[in-house]
C-alpha cells in the first residue's frame, strides 16, 4: 500500500507540475540585440559579427568593420552581385583584409558568395579564401595539371606550413564540376569555419563539404594568421558578394539557414538593401 | 552574371502572370480583431496554400482578399507549429522582420505600368510592422513612406490569424482598374518564402474589385501531400442576378491520368455551389493543380491559379530544435586500456556567458544514465583536457557535454562512439618467448651479452664498452653519458634478468639517483630508458651520449628524420672535428633537422642508434640533436639530449635504442630465393579480394569464399565457370563503390584466381586500416596517428595509416592466421614500413611541448612489435617466417630485424640506366638487405622503359653485382642469371662481393668496374664485371685463381655466348660499354 501510495503521489506531482506549467507562447521571445540595418545580415548572425561587406557603399567601404580590418588595395565593384552590387576579383586583385581579429585561435567564420566570371575549363583554377600568417589555411580550386596529378577541377582545402601542425592537403573533391555548377554567373556560397582552434570546416552552398581536425597543436596567436584574401588573383575571375566574418563558429544549421534565406531572397526578388 | 532562374520558376511565374481574380465588394468591412471569421470574409476571394517556385509549401495557410470602395482587406490564417514556436525575434519595426515568421502584403496600384510604385508591409506574429516603398520607372523610392495600415493578430485553434486593413482613399477607389496584390508568408524552421503569386514577391496577380463579381475560394480539404485529394472551388453569388460561369479543376499527375472536373454552372442570387475533385492516390509523386473560373463564354477570367506539390509522408511541423551547446570537444577512446580522453573548448560560448562547469557524461546511446561522469572546471584559455578510466564497455555509447552557468546556452553536445568486442582480442598470438632461428638465445657471461653474430660488453653506464659484430670490434672506446654542470658517475651495473629471449640490466647514478635500464631483445636490440630525477636543481648545462667508434670501421652513414625517399646514404665526410650533424636530415613531421635514426658502419657491419622522438629531452631545436666528431682514429657519435641550461623540475625519461649489424643471417638459401622459389606477392589487397583500398586484413565482407577461391586457384586450374561464380558472388560488395570498382574487382578475381597457380603466395598488408572496417570504429584511437578521433562512421575504403598497438597486432595476426589457414598465404608483406609522424600522445611517445605543439613519434616501437610478433607467430605455427616490409629508401634495423625479406626500389622508374638511379652507397646500405639479414627483393621497372632491352640489361647488371633479387623483361635476365641461379642452388657456393672486407679474387683496374664472383671452389666460378663508368672502358681484370681453386689452370668462357676468351697471366683484357655487364665462367682445363 505504501508503495502504491508513493506511486500515486508521484503521479499527482507530475500532474500538478504539468498543470502549473505555463502554456507555451506561440511565438518566441524577442531578442534585445541591437540590429544593423543591413538586410544581408540576418539578426541571428549579428552576434559577434566583425565584418560585413555587401559592396553597396560608395567608396567600397564595408558596412561593418568591427575587426578594424585594413583593406589592401581595391576590388572592382560590379552591378550584379548575389544581392545588389558585388565585386569582381581576378587579375586586378582580390579582397585582401588584414587584422589580428582574423586569427583562428578563437572561433571564426568567414563566408561569402561567389560566382565565376567565365565557365571553368578542365584546367581552370581559382582562389576562394586564403588566410595567411606563419602558415596558410586556404580553400581553392585547381584544374587538371601536374599539381597533384589532378585530372579535373578539384576542390581543395589546405592547412599548410604551420610549425608543429601536420600539413593537410585536402583534395576533398577531385571532380568538383561534377558536383557543383562551375559556370559563369552561377552563385555559390562558401563558409570557412574554424573552432576549437583545430577543426576547420568548409561548407559549400550551405552543406558541409569537408572538415579536418588538425594534428599537432591548436592554432595560436603566434601563428599571426591575420591576412585574409577572398576571391582570386588570376583568371578566371571570381565575383564575390556578401562577405561576412564572425568571431564565432556558426553551426551547420545556421549556415544552411542563411544560404537558403539569401538564395530565396534572390529568387523572389527581395528588396536588396 | 544574370541570375539564373530555374525553369520551374519561369513556368510558375508564367502561370502566376496570368492569374486574374475578380472580387466582389464587401458589404461590410470585417472586424479587425485578429480572428478571421468565415462570415466576415464571405465576399472575398480565397486561397488555400502558398507556393514558392510554383510549388506549395507543406505548411498550411489560407488567405483572403477583399475590399470596400475605400479599403483593401487581407486575411492570412497560417498554421502554428505542431511542436515549437513561431520565430519572433526581431524587436524593431524593420524590414529585418523577414527573418522572423512573418507575413507580407504587397500592393501595386498600377500593375504592368512602366512607371509606378509598390507598397510592402511586413508583420511578425508579435505585432512588429515594417513598411517599404518601391518606385518603378520614373517613380522614385520614398524611404519615408509609412503605411500605418491596421494589422490585428491572434492565435486561434492552432493558427496565427492576421487581418490587415489598407486605406486606399488617397490612391483611388478600389473598383477602379486592376490591383496587383501578393500575400506572402515567410516561414522559418525551415526557411521558406511562399505567396499567393507563387513566385517573385512583386505582385503578379491582378485583382479587379467589382460589385457584380462572384466570391470564389479555393479550399483544400484533405492532406493532398499524402495523396488524399479533395480540392474544391467554392462559388457564391452575392449579386441580385443569376450568373452563369464555367468552373474547372484539373489535376495532372506524373503516373496517373489527369483528373478533370469542369462544369458550367448557373448560380442564382445568393446561391453557393462547389466544384470539386476527390481522389485517393498513393502512386503519384508529382501533382499539378489548375483552378479556373471564367465567364460562360470563357472570355473573362474570374479566378485562375495553378500550384504544384510533391507527394510526401505524413508530417508534423516541428520547430522545436534540439539545442546544441555551442562548444567544441574532441575525444579519444582506448578500449584495451578502458580509458578515455576528452578535450573541451568553450571559447565559442556567447560573450555574456559565465561558465561555472561543464559536465561530461558517458552513457549508453539513447539512455540517460551515465556509466561515467567527469566535470571540467579548470579551463585555461578556454580549453581543458581530462583523462579518465571507464568501466568495461560493450555496445553503442555517447559522450554528452552540458554546461552550467549564467547565460550559458542550454542543450547538449553529443558525440557517439562504440565498443564492439571481437573474437581476436587478447589471444596472445606471436607472444611466445621461444627464440627462433636464425636468432640464437642470448648468452650473458659477466658483462658480455652475446646475440647472433654479435658480442656486446656492457659497462656501468648500462651502455657498451665494446661490440664485436661479424667478428670485428666497432668501438674505439666505451660509450658514455657526459653531463655538464653536474656529476654523472654510474654505480655498478646489475643484471636483473638474463633469459634466452631477453635481458634486463640496471644501473644508477653514484651521487645523484638517476636510473638507467637496458632491456635486450634477442635480435641484439638494446632499449635504454634513462630516468632523470627532479634533483638537478642547479641545472644541467648539457647531457649527451657519446659513442666513440673506430673510424676505420665507419666509412658510411645512413640517417633520417622521418619519411621516405629523403634519407641520407653517403660516405662519412673526411676531416677532423665535427664532420657531420643532423641538420642534414630531411623531415616531414619532425622539427627540422631532428635525426631519429642513424647507422654508421660499412655495408657488412656497423652500429645504429635510434629513438622514437625527443620525449624527455631538453633539446634546443635550433641546434643539431646529434653530430659526428672525428678525433684521430675515433669517430664519435654524440647525441645531445640536453644542449641548453636546464632545470629538471619533474622527473623525465629519455628512451633510445642501440643495435649493431649484421642483425642476423638471412634465412634459407637466400640468394635470389624469391625468384627461384617462385614466390609471388598478391598486392595490393584487392588482389586477395579485399574491399579496403590498402588497409585490409580480411577479404570483402569477411567472406571466406574469396580466400577459399584464391587457395584453390593456387593449387588447381579453375574453370571459367568457377571463376565467374566467384565474380557473381562478390559483386554485391563492390557495387556500392561504382562501376569502376566493380570492373576492377572482376579483373582482379580473374587475374588472381589464375595467375597464382603453383606459386608461393604472399599477401599484401599495410600499416593501415580504413573507415569501413568495423573494428576501426572501436579501435581507431589506439591505432591512428591522430591525438583525438578524426574519423567518424562511414563507408570510406581508403587507407588510414596507423602505428601498430597491442590491439592492432592482435587483430592483424588473427586475420593473418586466417589467410594462412584458408587463403593459402605463406607470408606477410607490409606496405609503407617507414617512419611516419604519429601525433597520438596516448599510444606513442608523441608529446606536448610547452607551447602546446606536439612532437610526433615515428612509431618505432609499434612498427617493430608488429614485425616481431608476426615472425614469432609464423614460427609458432611451424611456418617459414616470410615477413616482408616495403621499406623504400630506409634501412631501419630495429624495424626490420625480425623481417626476413624486404622490398625495395618503388622509386625512380625508368629514370635512365639503373646505375644512375641508385648510388652504390644506397644499394650497399639499404638495398642489399645484408645489415638486417633479409632477402633483398626488388620491384621491377614500372615505367615507360620497363621493356626496353638496354634498360633491362642495366637493371639486371646492377642486380647481379649486388646480389639483388630483381627480375624483369628481356633476355638479359635469363642470359645473365642462368648460371648464377644454378650455382647458388649448389651446396658449397661462396660469393665474393666487391664490398667484402677481404681480398677479392676478381678485381678490375677501375673503381667504376665493381665485380662479383660466385665460386664452387675448383669446379666452377661465374664472375661479372659491371660498368658504372661514364664511358666505354678498356679494362684489365686481374684474376686470383687460388681462392677459386683453379691454381692448376682454367679456361674462361663468356657466360652469355659460351665462347672462350683469352686470359694472359691471369689478366683478362676487355672493353666494356658504359653501364654494360660482362659475365664469365671459369672452368678447369
Amino acid at each position: 500500500m505504501r508503495r502504491s501510495g508513493g506511486l500515486m503521489a508521484c503521479a499527482l506531482l507530475v500532474l500538478l507540475a504539468t498543470a502549473c506549467r505555463p502554456p507555451v507562447p506561440p511565438v518566441t521571445a524577442p531578442s534585445h540585440r541591437e540590429l544593423t540595418p543591413f538586410l544581408g545580415v540576418p539578426p541571428a548572425l549579428e552576434d559577434r559579427l566583425i565584418y560585413y561587406h555587401g559592396f553597396e557603399q560608395i567608396g567600397g567601404r564595408p558596412e561593418v568593420n568591427a575587426a578594424d580590418a585594413a583593406q589592401v588595395g581595391n576590388v572592382n565593384s560590379v552591378p550584379e552581385g548575389m544581392r545588389g552590387r558585388g565585386a569582381l576579383t581576378g587579375k586586378s586583385g582580390a579582397l585582401q583584409l588584414r587584422s589580428p581579429e582574423l586569427s583562428p585561435h578563437k572561433p571564426l567564420t568567414v563566408m561569402f558568395w561567389w560566382a565565376l566570371a567565365e565557365d571553368a575549363k578542365i584546367d581552370s583554377g581559382f582562389g576562394l579564401a586564403h588566410l595567411q600568417g606563419r602558415g596558410i589555411i586556404s580553400h581553392f580550386s585547381r584544374g587538371k595539371g601536374d599539381w597533384c596529378a589532378l585530372q579535373r577541377n578539384a576542390a581543395i582545402l589546405q592547412v599548410y606550413y604551420f610549425p608543429g601542425i601536420q600539413n593537410v592537403n585536402g583534395i576533398y573533391d577531385a571532380d568538383w564540376a561534377e558536383h557543383i555548377e562551375l559556370r559563369t554567373g552561377v552563385w555559390h556560397h562558401t563558409a570557412l569555419v574554424i573552432q576549437g582552434a583545430s577543426l576547420v570546416e568548409v561548407y559549400t552552398d550551405g552543406r558541409l563539404a569537408w572538415s579536418v581536425r588538425t594534428d599537432g597543436r591548436p592554432f595560436n596567436e603566434e601563428d599571426r594568421l591575420s591576412d585574409l584574401t577572398i576571391g582570386t588573383r588570376g583568371s578566371p575571375g571570381v565575383a564575390i558578394d556578401e562577405v561576412l566574418i564572425l568571431r564565432r563558429a556558426l553551426t551547420a544549421g545556421e549556415i544552411a539557414g542563411y544560404v537558403a534565406a539569401i538564395r530565396q531572397m534572390r529568387q523572389v526578388g527581395y528588396p536588396e538593401h | 552574371m544574370r541570375p539564373v532562374i530555374p525553369l520551374t520558376l519561369l513556368l510558375a511565374a508564367g502561370a502566376a502572370m496570368a492569374a486574374d481574380y475578380r472580387v466582389p465588394l464587401m458589404e461590410k468591412p470585417p472586424t479587425l480583431d485578429g480572428k478571421v471569421e468565415p462570415a466576415e470574409w464571405a465576399r472575398a476571394v480565397g486561397f488555400d496554400g502558398f507556393a514558392f517556385n510554383g510549388t506549395l509549401d507543406r505548411r498550411r495557410i489560407r488567405a483572403w482578399v477583399g475590399a470596400t470602395k475605400t479599403h483593401l482587406y487581407f486575411a492570412l490564417v497560417s498554421q502554428l507549429p505542431d511542436e515549437g514556436q513561431l520565430v519572433a525575434a526581431v524587436n524593431k519595426d524593420t524590414v529585418k522582420l523577414v527573418f522572423d515568421d512573418s507575413v507580407e502584403v504587397w500592393i501595386d496600384p498600377t500593375p504592368g505600368s512602366e512607371h509606378g510604385q509598390r507598397f510592402q508591409m511586413l508583420a511578425n506574429a508579435a505585432g512588429r510592422l515594417a513598411y517599404k516603398h518601391h518606385g518603378r520607372g520614373n517613380v522614385a523610392e520614398d524611404p519615408t513612406w509609412q503605411g500605418n495600415w491596421k494589422v490585428a493578430n491572434g492565435f486561434h485553434g492552432g493558427h496565427w490569424h492576421c487581418e490587415v486593413e489598407v486605406p486606399i482613399g488617397n490612391l483611388r477607389e478600389a473598383t477602379q482598374g486592376q490591383w496587383g496584390i501578393n500575400l506572402c508568408r515567410n516561414w522559418k524552421n525551415p526557411w521558406a518564402f511562399s505567396s499567393t503569386g507563387g513566385g517573385a514577391y512583386a505582385p503578379s496577380g491582378r485583382f479587379t474589385f467589382a460589385p457584380d463579381a462572384l466570391a470564389i475560394a479555393h479550399e483544400s480539404r484533405a492532406d493532398a501531400f499524402v495523396g488524399d485529394i479533395h480540392h474544391a472551388l467554392v462559388l457564391s453569388n452575392p449579386t441580385a442576378t443569376a450568373v452563369t460561369i464555367k468552373a474547372a479543376l484539373s489535376l495532372k499527375r506524373d503516373v496517373m491520368p489527369e483528373l478533370i472536373n469542369s462544369e458550367m454552372l448557373t448560380l442564382a442570387p445568393g446561391e453557393r455551389k462547389e466544384v470539386a475533385i476527390k481522389a485517393k492516390d498513393d502512386s503519384t509523386r508529382k501533382f499539378h493543380l489548375g483552378l479556373s473560373v471564367t465567364s460562360a463564354d470563357g472570355k473573362v477570367t474570374l479566378y485562375q491559379r495553378s500550384v504544384a506539390w510533391q507527394k510526401g509522408e505524413p508530417w508534423r511541423w516541428t520547430t522545436r530544435k534540439k539545442e546544441v551547446l555551442p562548444i567544441d570537444f574532441q575525444f579519444a577512446y582506448y578500449p584495451y586500456k578502458n580509458a578515455m580522453r576528452v578535450l573541451a573548448d568553450v571559447s565559442n560560448l556567447p560573450q555574456d556567458a559565465k561558465l561555472e562547469k561543464l559536465t561530461c557524461a558517458i552513457r549508453p546511446k539513447g539512455r540517460r544514465r551515465a556509466v561515467k561522469s567527469v566535470t571540467f572546471d579548470a579551463f585555461k584559455d578556454g580549453r581543458q583536457e581530462l583523462q579518465f578510466a571507464l568501466p568495461h564497455l560493450d555496445g553503442q555509447y555517447e559522450i554528452a557535454l552540458t554546461a552550467q552557468g549564467q547565460n550559458v546556452p542550454k542543450g547538449e553536445l553529443v558525440k557517439e562512439f562504440e565498443r564492439t568486442l571481437y573474437e581476436w582480442e587478447h589471444k596472445g598470438l606471436g607472444t611466445s618467448t621461444k627464440v627462433y632461428p636464425p636468432f640464437t638465445p642470448i648468452q650473458v657471461e659477466g658483462k658480455k651479452v652475446s646475440t647472433v653474430l654479435r658480442e656486446h660488453t656492457m659497462n656501468d653506464f648500462g651502455l657498451w664498452d665494446q661490440v664485436v659484430a661479424a667478428g670485428k670490434p666497432l668501438l674505439a672506446a666505451p660509450m658514455r653519458l657526459v653531463a655538464e654542470g653536474a656529476a654523472f658517475e654510474p654505480d655498478a651495473l646489475r643484471f636483473r634478468e638474463a633469459l634466452p629471449h631477453g635481458v634486463v640490466a640496471e644501473t644508477r647514478g653514484k651521487s645523484i639517483p638517476w636510473e638507467l635500464r637496458s632491456t635486450w631483445d634477442y635480435d641484439g636490440m638494446m632499449r635504454v630508458d634513462l630516468k632523470l630525477p627532479a634533483m638537478y636543481s642547479q641545472g644541467l648545462g648539457a647531457l649527451r651520449l657519446e659513442i666513440p667508434l673506430n673510424d676505420q670501421m665507419m666509412p658510411m652513414i645512413h640517417a633520417m628524420g622521418d619519411g621516405i625517399r629523403n634519407t641520407i646514404y653517403a660516405r662519412v665526410p673526411k676531416g677532423e672535428g665535427v664532420v657531420w650533424d643532423s641538420s642534414k636530415v630531411q623531415v616531414n613531421d619532425f622539427p627540422k633537422g631532428f635525426c631519429s635514426y642513424i647507422y654508421l658502419g660499412s655495408p657488412v657491419r656497423g652500429l645504429s642508434w635510434f629513438c622514437e622522438n625527443d620525449k624527455g629531452w631538453a633539446w634546443d631545436p635550433a641546434k643539431p640533436n646529434l653530430d659526428l666528431v672525428r678525433k684521430g682514429d675515433q669517430l664519435i657519435l654524440r647525441v645531445h639530449f640536453i644542449n641548453k641550461p636546464t632545470t629538471i623540475k619533474e622527473g623525465m625519461t629519455i628512451t633510445f635504442g642501440l643495435q649493431a649489424a649484421p642483425v642476423k643471417p638471412r634465412i634459407g638459401n637466400w640468394r635470389y630465393a624469391w625468384h627461384r622459389e617462385n614466390y609471388t606477392l598478391l598486392g595490393t589487397d584487392i588482389n586477395w579480394l579485399a574491399l579496403g583500398d590498402c588497409g585490409s586484413v580480411y577479404p570483402a565482407g569477411k567472406d571466406m569464399l574469396f580466400w577459399e577461391a584464391i587457395a584453390r586457384g593456387n593449387k588447381e586450374k579453375l574453370s571459367d565457370d568457377e571463376v565467374n561464380k566467384v565474380i557473381e558472388h562478390g559483386r554485391k560488395y563492390f557495387e556500392p563503390y561504382g562501376e569502376e570498382k566493380v570492373k576492377s574487382a572482376i579483373a582482379h578475381v580473374r587475374h588472381n584466381l589464375r595467375s597464382r597457380y603453383g606459386k608461393k603466395m604472399v599477401f599484401y598488408y599495410n600499416r593501415a586500416s580504413y573507415q569501413l572496417a568495423d573494428e576501426f570504429q572501436t579501435f581507431q584511437d589506439e591505432w591512428g596517428l591522430s591525438d583525438f578521433r578524426t574519423v567518424g562512421k562511414g563507408k570510406g575504403i581508403g587507407e588510414i595509416k596507423i602505428v601498430p598497438s597491442d590491439s592492432y597486432i592482435d587483430h592483424a595476426l588473427w586475420w593473418y592466421g586466417k589467410s594462412f589457414d584458408i587463403g593459402g598465404n605463406q607470408g606477410v608483406y607490409w606496405d609503407n614500413y617507414f617512419f611516419v609522424g604519429s601525433y597520438n600522445t596516448a599510444m606513442t611517445s608523441a608529446c606536448k611541448g610547452a607551447d602546446g605543439s606536439t612532437m610526433p613519434s615515428n612509431g618505432l616501437w609499434g612498427l617493430r612489435e608488429l614485425v616481431k610478433r608476426s615472425f614469432v607467430y609464423m614460427n609458432e605455427r611451424g611456418m617459414r617466417p616470410i615477413t616482408m616490409p616495403h621499406m623504400t629508401s630506409t634501412n631501419i634495423l630495429p624495424l626490420y630485424s625480425f623481417a626476413t625479406v624486404q622490398y625495395d626500389w618503388e622509386w625512380k622508374y625508368s629514370e635512365g640506366d639503373v646505375q644512375y638511379r641508385f648510388p652504390r652507397e644506397y644499394i650497399l646500405l639499404v638495398s642489399t638487405g645484408e645489415l638486417a639479414g633479409v632477402w633483398p627483393v626488388l620491384l621491377g621497372d614500372h615505367g615507360k622503359l620497363a621493356n626496353d632491352p638496354w634498360t633491362q640489361r642495366t637493371f639486371a647488371a646492377v642486380c647481379l653485382v649486388h646480389e639483388l633479387d630483381g627480375w624483369g623483361g628481356g633476355k638479359a635476365w635469363s642470359s645473365l642469371f642462368k648460371h648464377v641461379h644454378r650455382l647458388v642452388e649448389t651446396p658449397g657456393i661462396e660469393v665474393y662481393r666487391y664490398w667484402d672486407d677481404r681480398p677479392q679474387p676478381i678485381v678490375a683496374d677501375s673503381p667504376d668496374l665493381p665485380t662479383i664472383a660466385y665460386s664452387l671452389k675448383g669446379k666452377e666460378a661465374v664472375f661479372a664485371v659491371v660498368s658504372y663508368a661514364e664511358k666505354d672502358t678498356d679494362a684489365t681484370i686481374t684474376i686470383d685463381p687460388k681462392p677459386l681453386g683453379f691454381e692448376g689452370g682454367y679456361k674462361l668462357l663468356d657466360a652469355e655466348t659460351d665462347k672462350e676468351v683469352p686470359v694472359e697471366g691471369n689478366k683478362l683484357r676487355l672493353t666494356i660499354k658504359k653501364h654494360d655487364v660482362r659475365e664469365f665462367r671459369m672452368l678447369s682445363r
